[in-house]
């Protein structure tokens, strides 16, 4: 078990995005290791694959090709050996209902992708920070819910 | 006692007064008849009597002649006498021959006769006998004669007597039947009269009204023809038993020939039908047939000149006075009425279509307008990052105002995906407690609340029937609008109250029915506004004031607008500048 | 049917520690939260043998001195979130009783490790305990305001959402979705 740095797994089809994300965790200096994937057949691949050290965090875009990032949502959490992936959806705008509707199928995060580095930055900062309390503190997974 | 009545409106009592007064009539006449049969006869008896009489009378005068001839001839012995004892000799017997043929049907009366011929007889002997021995009969024979003479008279006046006595008892007896006859004839006439100018009445009355009928029933006919024409409709009747069809004109005119132009059977009338149509107006046809009716149907037919029209026929069954079945039907050109119907129901398919469209589009520009948006936002303060140090001061401003431009642009399209998403209503709904939503748009304003130090006052609210999410939207729009519109140096007081209200004693809402709403008004103590922007403030991005004073795009209260439409409610506003504001929601009942 | 638990960690953390020692025929006692003496000195294949037996539980033994310190903040802090009592004292005089150290170390200390405040990490477990409360169903969200030391519902929903950035009838209607949803599959 890795312990002093912290897994993070993205999945979106947008370039720029791929590369703000990679930005911010590079300026962050927390110690992470930052895998990103552009859709989500390739994502679910890699989930799948047995030599994969599962993320400690996977954050999804909604958005994607072949398959989008409710449906992957959906399939992780039908696999137990996901279970400890915290998920975070990583989108552009939705409805209340459709952000509520993600809590409900099992995501613990919801991210608003802000319009601005900084921002960015400091929710990364946030996540991150958060789901190591969860780790180390021993804290309710289950309750573990945020929107940012 | 209803028969009675009705009985001297029908034709059967005419007949019957006619009857009576034939009865009557004949009845009088019989009467009359025998009256005046009976007169003659009574004359006849009288005459009779009185001939008697005379021929009586006539026989003592005529033996009187020859008696006083006798004399005569006795006294002077002159042969001129005997003459008229001779002649009165043939009166006599003349006389007596009428008398006997008089009295034949009197056999007292004949017998008398003879007792008198025979006393008659003997009294001429004594004359004759004096011819031969004057001075005998001087003596014996004129005592005898004058005896026989008295003997004569007494018969004659027995005679006379006994036709008098005749003619009383026949007098009599008709007088008995002559003195009512005529007052009970003349009763009965009066009576017969009496139903007469009755009859002659009421003829003349029914006469009137069947004359003011009959041109009431023509005007009718005529202006139903008319109606026919104008209405586009014809009338028919099928009676069932003789299989009888009549067609009014119109029907005719219908189907674009002239009145009366083809015969009236089902199989001409099946010859216009449309080929698409044919069963139904088969299947119809064996439907009045079989249980004499026909509900409402639309078929088509083409006319001769090939134009097709759609038709609407419906019939009904009626019994006539012969106890037969007639249908008496309908058919009305209903074509431009269909018609119309198709272009309406195609111009909704499209404006539902145009609708549904532009929501999309709507939806899709806003949703896909973000994020080019936000990489642009997102590379610039990248650059105002890392760059900076490389602009020139001009750079940073130009940066700094494409920061600006760049963040009204993202609250304008933040703004319009809100009220675009509040046009999709794919979400069902539900039952909501009101109570709960305002609980929760409060803890979604906690934040702001607790740092304008606004307080929200809820009356207990209803359940209604909606959409959740949208109705805590609303709920969250309206408080945070009466938050975001505080006076300066006060805290917001927001008080919510509900009613319940029926639709047509509400002048804010447009419903006239008698529907229950709730009625929940939102009161705050914030700036206001002039009542002339009561309805301005609900417009899509109209604001009423200056774009840097308060923030926002003025899209809140069109959300709530479109939110409360949604959920087939009503909204609007109150208020005065500087008094503060009241929004008031109007929500169906469940 | 359904079953809510509850757990109480320092029992069954104790009790684990206890079993897996004693299997290893180890003398031991619990001085505090956290913490045990062994009576004698070990090997280190006994000790790889303990740390073997309690990772599976997910219990580690601490090597430095700050992360000993470190969780011994986590924990008081814990305790004294958890506490049915309301606290009498600001939670920063209660730390420096308890850990008798400076509230200033500590902060420090506690920030260079995690890369959180103090303050933040209480907030953190205050709302963790907000949210099981919640879930319990048993108070009402005046009486969790309460006895999470909050001054209102309206505070305590601030800072719900300051944390988690929901509010605490949404992160209601969640759970109780994902009940409904769970029964379904």
């Amino acid at each position: 078990m890795q312990k002093n740095h912290i897994t993070i797994a993205l999945a979106d089809d947008d370039e720029d995005d791929r590369l703000f994300f990679e930005d911010a965790f590079e300026e962050l200096k927390i110690n992470t290791v930052v895998t990103t994937h552009c859709d989500g057949e390739e994502l679910m691949n890699f989930l799948h694959h047995p030599e994969t050290i599962l993320p400690n965090i996977l954050f999804l875009d909604l958005n994607m090709p072949k398959k989008n990032g409710f449906e992957c949502l959906l399939e992780i959490k039908k696999v137990e050996k996901f279970n400890d992936i915290a998920i975070a959806i990583y989108s552009t705008s939705s409805s209340e209902e459709d952000v509520e509707n993600t809590f409900v199928q099992g995501a613990n995060i919801y991210i608003k992708k802000p319009s601005d580095f900084d921002t960015l930055k400091k929710i990364l900062r946030e996540v991150v920070t958060l789901n190591w309390q969860y780790h180390t503190s021993r804290l309710n997974k289950d309750n573990f819910l945020l929107r940012m | 006692m209803l028969k009675i009545i009705n009985l001297h409106k029908s034709p059967l009592l005419l007949r019957i007064v006619f009857v009576v007064s034939l009865a009557a009539i004949l009845f009088t006449a019989a009467v009359s008849y025998k009256h005046i049969i009976n007169l003659n006869k009574s004359r006849d008896l009288v005459i009779h009597s009185y001939e008697v009489q005379l021929e009586l009378e006539r026989v003592i005068s005529y033996i009187k002649d020859g008696e006083t001839g006798y004399r005569g001839y006795l006294l002077y012995g002159d042969t001129l006498f005997l003459d008229s004892y001779t002649h009165s000799r043939k009166k006599v017997d003349n006389a007596f021959f009428r008398l006997q043929k008089i009295t034949a049907d009197n056999q007292s009366q004949q017998k008398k006769l003879k007792e008198l011929h025979h006393l008659i007889v003997l009294r001429y002997t004594y004359f004759n006998k004096k011819y031969e021995d004057k001075d005998l009969y001087k003596k014996y024979y004129e005592s005898n004669g004058k005896i026989v003479m008295d003997q004569i008279r007494k018969k004659v006046d027995e005679m006379i007597s006994l036709e008098n006595k005749l003619l009383e008892r026949r007098e009599y007896h008709f007088n008995d039947s002559l003195s009512y006859t005529p007052l009970y004839a003349l009763l009965v006439i009066f009576i017969t009269l009496f139903f007469i100018i009755l009859a002659y009445i009421k003829i003349n009355s029914d006469f009137k009204r069947i004359e003011q009928s009959n041109s009431k029933l023509k005007v009718s006919q005529e202006s139903i023809k008319q109606a026919e024409i104008l209405g586009n409709y014809s009338s028919w009747t099928w009676n069932m038993e003789k299989n009888e069809i009549q067609f009014s004109d119109n029907q005719f005119r219908l189907h674009g020939l002239e009145p009366q132009s083809f015969e009236a059977t089902v199989a001409d009338f099946l010859k216009f039908v449309h080929p698409e149509d044919m069963e139904i107006a088969a299947n119809s046809i064996n439907n009045v047939i079989n249980n004499e009716s026909l509900p409402t149907i639309n078929y088509r037919i083409i006319r001769k000149d090939g134009a097709v029209r759609h038709l609407r026929s419906v019939g009904k069954l009626f019994i006539n006075r012969f106890d037969e079945k007639i249908i008496i039907g309908t058919t009305q050109d209903v074509t431009e009425d269909i018609l119309k119907k198709i272009i309406l129901h195609e111009k909704n398919a499209d404006l539902e279509r145009n609708n549904k469209e532009l929501v999309e589009f709507n939806y899709a520009a806003s949703h896909d307008l973000q994020e080019p948006l936000r990489k642009i936002q997102t590379f610039i303060s990248r650059i105002n990052e890392k760059e900076k140090d490389h602009l020139t001061e001009t750079g940073k401003e130009y940066l700094e105002r494409i920061v600006v431009a760049a963040s009204r642009m993202r609250v304008l399209i933040d703004d319009l995906l809100q009220y675009s998403r509040t046009n999709k209503t794919d979400s069902s709904f539900e039952e909501v407690d009101l109570n709960d939503t305002a609980y929760a748009s409060i803890q979604e304003l906690s934040q702001l609340m607790e740092e304008t130090n606004a307080t929200v006052h809820f009356e207990e609210l209803p359940k209604v029937k909606g959409i959740p999410f949208q109705l805590r939207q609303l709920f969250i729009n309206l408080i945070n609008n009466s938050i975001k519109y505080r006076k300066l140096n006060q805290p917001p007081i927001i008080t919510v109250a509900c009613d319940k209200v029926k639709a047509n004693e509400e002048d804010n809402i447009e419903d006239n029915s008698t529907r229950m709403y709730h009625k929940i008004t939102f009161l705050d103590n914030g700036i206001g506004f002039h009542p002339d922007d009561s309805k301005k403030i609900f417009l899509l991005f109209n604001r009423l004031h200056a774009k840097d004073s308060y923030q926002g795009t003025g899209v809140g209260l069109a959300i709530c607008k479109k939110i409360v439409k949604n959920h087939y409610g009503f909204i609007c506003a109150e208020g005065q500048p500087d008094e503060g504001a009241k929004i008031i929601i109007y929500l169906p009942t469940a | 049917m359904k079953a809510y638990l509850k757990f109480d960690y320092t029992i069954l953390t104790k009790k684990i520690v206890e079993e897996k020692l004693a299997a290893l025929n180890l003398k031991f006692s619990v001085i505090g939260f956290g913490e045990i003496e062994l009576q004698d000195t070990i090997s280190n294949e006994k000790l790889e043998l303990i740390t073997t037996a309690l990772s599976e539980y997910g219990i580690e033994i601490i090597e430095n001195q700050k992360s000993i310190l470190i969780q011994k903040i986590k924990d008081t802090i814990t305790e004294m979130v958890n506490s049915e009592e309301p606290l009498s004292v600001k939670s920063s005089v209660y730390l420096t009783e308890k850990l008798n150290h400076s509230y200033g170390y500590l902060s420090n200390l506690f920030s260079e490790v995690t890369y959180t405040s103090i303050e933040n990490f209480i907030m953190i477990q205050k709302i963790e305990l907000a949210k099981n409360l919640i879930l319990n169903n048993q108070l009402t969200l005046t009486e969790i305001a309460y006895q999470l030391n909050y001054s209102s519902v309206a505070h305590l929903s601030t800072q719900f959402k300051k944390i988690t950035g929901i509010t605490p009838s949404a992160f209601q209607r969640i759970i109780a979705k994902r009940r409904v949803q769970s029964l379904k599959n």
